[in-house]
């Protein structure tokens, strides 16, 4: 039953459209029908001041339980409600006496002053302060030139919290009750009273439990699919609770390891922290030209959306062996949408790799048991998305796996069956670090009892 | 002549479904009725169910890959199944009070209300059979039975307190795989091949390897397809002989001679569709062709000859055996080629305790080890192939077995066993988006049942089905009248394990 009164209250943003249409009809139809050319109106206007009460009164009623929810809150929902209540009010006045003279008009100037207040409070309410300013908001946020110089608070962790969380936990809303926007307002918590940070044990604490949930989950933060916030923004969220969540200071003073080090560079250039993102990216390109499809189709690739509702592709050559330059080059309409591509045990070769470059988005790439050499690796690191490449069982050697060092987003790297040593694989580990390269060439032991069985004693 | 009677009566039929009255009709509230229920739908607080309208039956191309809900942890799913359900005790469930009861006559209250497959009266308690330790920096238990695994602790995650309904082997096999104790109901690799299609327009996409000598009690309704339609029941291959029965040419039919015959029949076939459209046709004439595919595709994959020494040593194969160790290399050579489902049987892991041939310290003792190191070997090489992170790898029985000793109709036995429990057990999951090193849910102190985080058998199809990108509870089939799922009405994933 609750729930089912919550539900009533959406309707308020619809509702609201009602009387501010009707009512200013009214007033306009009153004052218009003082000419004679328009008197006919006069005979509408009763009606429209009648109508337009009902639609305020509902509104009103809607609106009181929407404010009940707690997403909202301050001195504007104050102000917007009691002019709400007003502009009823007022309107049934207006229906119920007939005021002589130019009186109906006054009241009809003082009602649609009250509607304008009431909407633009709305307005506020709803979409954040300001938001009939001509200025664009997002403003371009200065780039920091040395991370380590930097105050923590201000200017690492304000920024991540504002691109994800400042639109409904800030001064425009407040979900649960919960506002970021200040150090006084994050100790203060939310709904449930639980402090949301624990200092130095992040994972405790709730502001980075519900980044972790999984996305069905309707505790997730953000909410909205798609709007996760990338790994490295999570990472250096950890890594300052974990160090105490202080409010002052500058970076350097905080101890650091190698990965977050490498993180917070990537903050000197504002895109590095949303490119580290996972194994796709944040991104949406839109729709794919679906005629592009039937010819791969043809020739027995896999073309499928990652989701519904998603216009990421990946393609898989699994049923295709031979893949050449024209094969390739049906790829092309669809290269800004191709995030997974899986070339196998393919004859892909250097060669083809120019293609590869086309697609700005590729993350996640399978070019095990392919033809490719160091020339055509060397290239990849071009690729600004790349999270994933697996080149087991290629010519690749040491010289041309080394150069991935500048592939500033990868994250896994697979290196098992190249032309490498033992010793070469792990220095490569090392080099390469704070990728996570699997060298492979696990061995599990034979064992004496895998091949011997135990006898009863009888 | 009678086909033309036929063909018009088919026009008729097909001519009172559409007439302008109808037409009309439809246009007057028909569409408003269309944009009601969508915007109802949404309202309502459930997502707009895209999935169906999708994944309709495609009689041509019943396989082809589909789009799941949403973007999936895992493409391909390993299932080991050990047959019989092997004793959680003697393996992960490590519980030292139970030791201290060795012997010891068992308190009624543990007997109250219970059900048992074969304790009858009061039995005795029996300790532990194993020695255990913990591992890895999670510091899971796990036996020394399993001295390769105890390596990869830190690589799955465990699920202490699993929990069924059935206490006999073929109505829990049944539960678990078709979420049913009854018969009827689609296998999960069904549902899923149903729902994702499979990659590899050569292979099937549900694949069933059985080992250990004996089928599962549950029988073929195990990997069957309910009522889905039949396409999707799971291909039960062989590791010896031909790897699929009746799919290799007859004597003296050479691939040649075969393609041109089955040319024929799908031309006759065609012109029968032209003329009926009946979708089943097309279908029938997919099949065919698939087939026809199959008969190249599945003995090169299916075969594990030319595999490298060293992958042979790392599994322990056995080339000609029918062997867990064959079965799970040949599944990873599965996976890589695209096949959506692979589900092995092991059967023997019932350690009641009547003779040293189903004992827990002998008969036991051999099955883990011949389980032991496969098993770690598969996990090891889907890692360095960069397969595990998108292929869900599952292993476990189909219920637990009692802290008891069993005593078999009142006679305490000579042989170490327990009976059945389906209180209590262990299953582990790993790669596929699952957590590394964790362990979720508990048994009390003799591990008789759960008393933290239990989760049903519903629970881990629903998580299943999540990692492959599906809401369990959106993935239906119309039947009767109703849509079914998998889970019916039960199931929650368990968001504790997954990364």
């Amino acid at each position: 039953m609750e729930n089912f009164i919550q539900y009533i209250g959406k309707f308020h943003p619809l509702l609201v459209h009602l009387p501010i249409g009707i009512l200013i009809a009214a007033v306009l139809f009153d004052f218009l029908s003082k000419k004679d050319k328009y008197k006919t109106l006069g005979a509408s206007v009763k009606m429209l001041y009648f109508l337009g009460t009902l639609g305020a009164s509902a509104s009103c009623l809607t609106g009181y339980i929407l404010s009940t929810s707690g997403e909202y809150a301050g001195s504007s929902l104050q102000f917007h409600q009691w002019f709400g209540i007003a502009v009823a009010l007022l309107g049934l006045a207006l229906y119920y006496f007939r005021f002589k003279g130019n009186w109906s008009l006054y009241f009809g100037g003082l009602l649609f002053i009250l509607l304008s207040v009431t909407g633009h409070l709305g307005g506020t309410l709803t979409h954040g302060e300001g938001y009939l300013s001509l200025k664009s908001k997002n403003s371009i946020r200065p780039v920091l030139t040395n991370v380590q110089e930097a105050a923590v608070y201000k200017e690492v962790i304000v920024p991540i919290l504002a691109d994800n969380c400042y639109k409904c936990h800030s001064d425009k809303k407040q979900k649960g009750q919960l506002r970021l926007d200040t150090p006084e307002l994050i100790a203060k918590g939310g709904k449930s009273g639980v402090p949301i940070i624990k200092a130095g044990n992040s994972d405790e604490s709730e502001l980075i439990s519900r980044l972790h949930l999984p996305l069905n989950d309707d505790m997730h933060m953000p909410p909205k699919k798609g709007s996760e916030l990338s790994d490295a923004q999570i990472k250096i969220l950890e890594w300052w609770i974990n160090e105490g969540a202080i409010y002052e200071g500058k970076v350097k003073s905080l101890t650091q390891d190698k990965t977050i080090k490498h993180l917070l560079e990537g903050l000197e250039s504002p895109q590095l922290v949303k490119k580290t993102s996972s194994i796709y990216p944040n991104i949406d390109p839109g729709p794919f030209q679906l005629e592009a499809i039937p010819p791969l189709k043809e020739i027995r690739a896999v073309v499928l959306p990652l989701g519904q509702n998603s216009n990421l592709l990946g393609i898989n050559f699994v049923n295709v062996e031979k893949v050449s330059l024209e094969i390739m080059e049906l790829l092309m309409p669809l290269k800004e949408h191709i995030v997974w591509l899986k070339l196998s045990e393919s004859s892909f070769n250097d060669s083809l790799v120019s293609y590869l470059l086309e697609m700005p988005y590729l993350s996640k790439l399978f070019l095990d048991h392919t033809a490719i050499t160091d020339q055509g690796l060397e290239q990849l690191i071009h690729l600004d998305h790349l999270y994933f490449l697996n080149i087991v069982g290629t010519k690749t050697t040491q010289k041309g796996i080394e150069r991935l060092t500048q592939a500033s987003t990868l994250d896994q790297l697979f290196i098992y069956q190249t032309q490498t040593t033992a010793a070469e694989k792990s220095q490569l580990v090392s080099v390469l670090s704070p990728v996570n390269v699997d060298t492979g060439g696990y061995i599990v032991p034979t064992l004496v009892v895998d091949t011997t069985l135990v006898h009863g004693r009888d | 002549m009678s086909i033309d009677k036929l063909v018009k009566e088919a026009q008729m039929v097909s001519l009172t479904h559409q007439t302008r009255r109808l037409f009309l009709k439809d246009l007057t509230l028909g569409l408003g009725g269309l944009a009601l229920g969508s915007l109802m739908g949404t309202a309502c607080g459930r997502k707009p169910n895209a999935i169906n309208q999708d994944i309709l039956f495609d009689p041509m191309n019943p396989l082809s890959p589909r789009i799941p809900h949403y973007v999936a942890k895992a493409k391909s799913v390993i299932y080991i199944h050990l047959a019989g359900a092997p004793s959680q005790l003697e393996l992960f469930d490590y519980k030292p009070e139970l030791a201290k009861l060795d012997k010891k006559t068992c308190p009624p209250s543990l007997l109250e209300g219970k059900q048992f497959a074969f304790i009858r009266g009061v039995p005795t308690m029996l300790g532990p059979q194993a020695n255990f330790k913990q591992r890895g920096e999670s510091g899971a238990w796990v036996s020394d039975h399993l001295p390769h695994f105890a390596n990869l602790a830190d690589e799955v995650s465990f699920l202490k307190a699993v929990y069924t309904d059935q206490f006999n082997h073929a109505p829990a096999q049944l539960m678990m795989h078709t979420g049913s104790a009854r018969f009827g109901r689609p296998s999960m690799g069904s549902w899923i091949t149903y729902g994702l299609g499979s990659e590899n327009s050569d292979l099937p996409g549900f694949v069933v390897l059985n080992s250990g000598g004996v089928d599962p009690d549950g029988g073929k309704h195990l990997w069957g397809s309910g009522f889905l339609p039949s396409v999707y029941q799971g291909v039960q291959c062989r590791s010896k002989g031909d790897p699929v029965l009746f799919l290799s040419d007859p004597k003296g039919i050479n691939r040649n001679l075969r393609k041109a015959s089955i040319k024929a029949i799908n031309n006759i076939n065609h012109i029968a569709h032209e003329e009926f459209q009946d979708p089943e046709i097309l279908s029938r004439i997919a099949q065919y062709e698939m087939a026809f595919r199959m008969q190249v595709s599945v003995p090169d994959v299916m075969s594990i000859d030319k595999e490298p020494e060293y992958i042979h040593q790392m599994y322990g194969t056995k080339l000609g055996e029918t062997s867990l160790a064959n079965n799970l290399l040949l599944a990873r050579k599965l996976v890589e080629k695209g096949v959506r489902y692979v589900q092995l049987y092991d059967w023997g892991w019932d350690s009641h305790g009547t003779s040293h041939n189903d004992d827990l310290e002998v008969s036991f003792v051999n099955k883990c080890r011949s389980m032991d190191k496969p098993v770690s070997a598969l996990l090891l090489d889907l890692k360095q192939r960069g397969l595990l992170d998108e292929t869900l790898v599952v292993w476990g029985g189909e219920f637990g077995r009692t802290p008891m000793q069993e005593n078999r109709n009142g006679v305490p036995l000579k042989f170490a066993g327990r009976d059945h429990n389906p209180d209590a057990f262990t299953m582990w999951m790993a790669g596929g988006g699952i957590k590394k090193g964790y362990s979720h849910g508990q048994t009390d102190e003799i591990g008789y049942t759960g008393v933290e985080g239990r989760t049903s058998i519903f629970d881990i199809q629903a998580t299943i089905l999540n990692q492959l990108g599906f809401d369990h509870e959106q993935l239906t089939y119309q039947f009767q009248g109703r849509p079914f799922r998998l889970t019916d009405v039960h199931g929650e994933v368990i968001k504790e394990i997954i990364a």
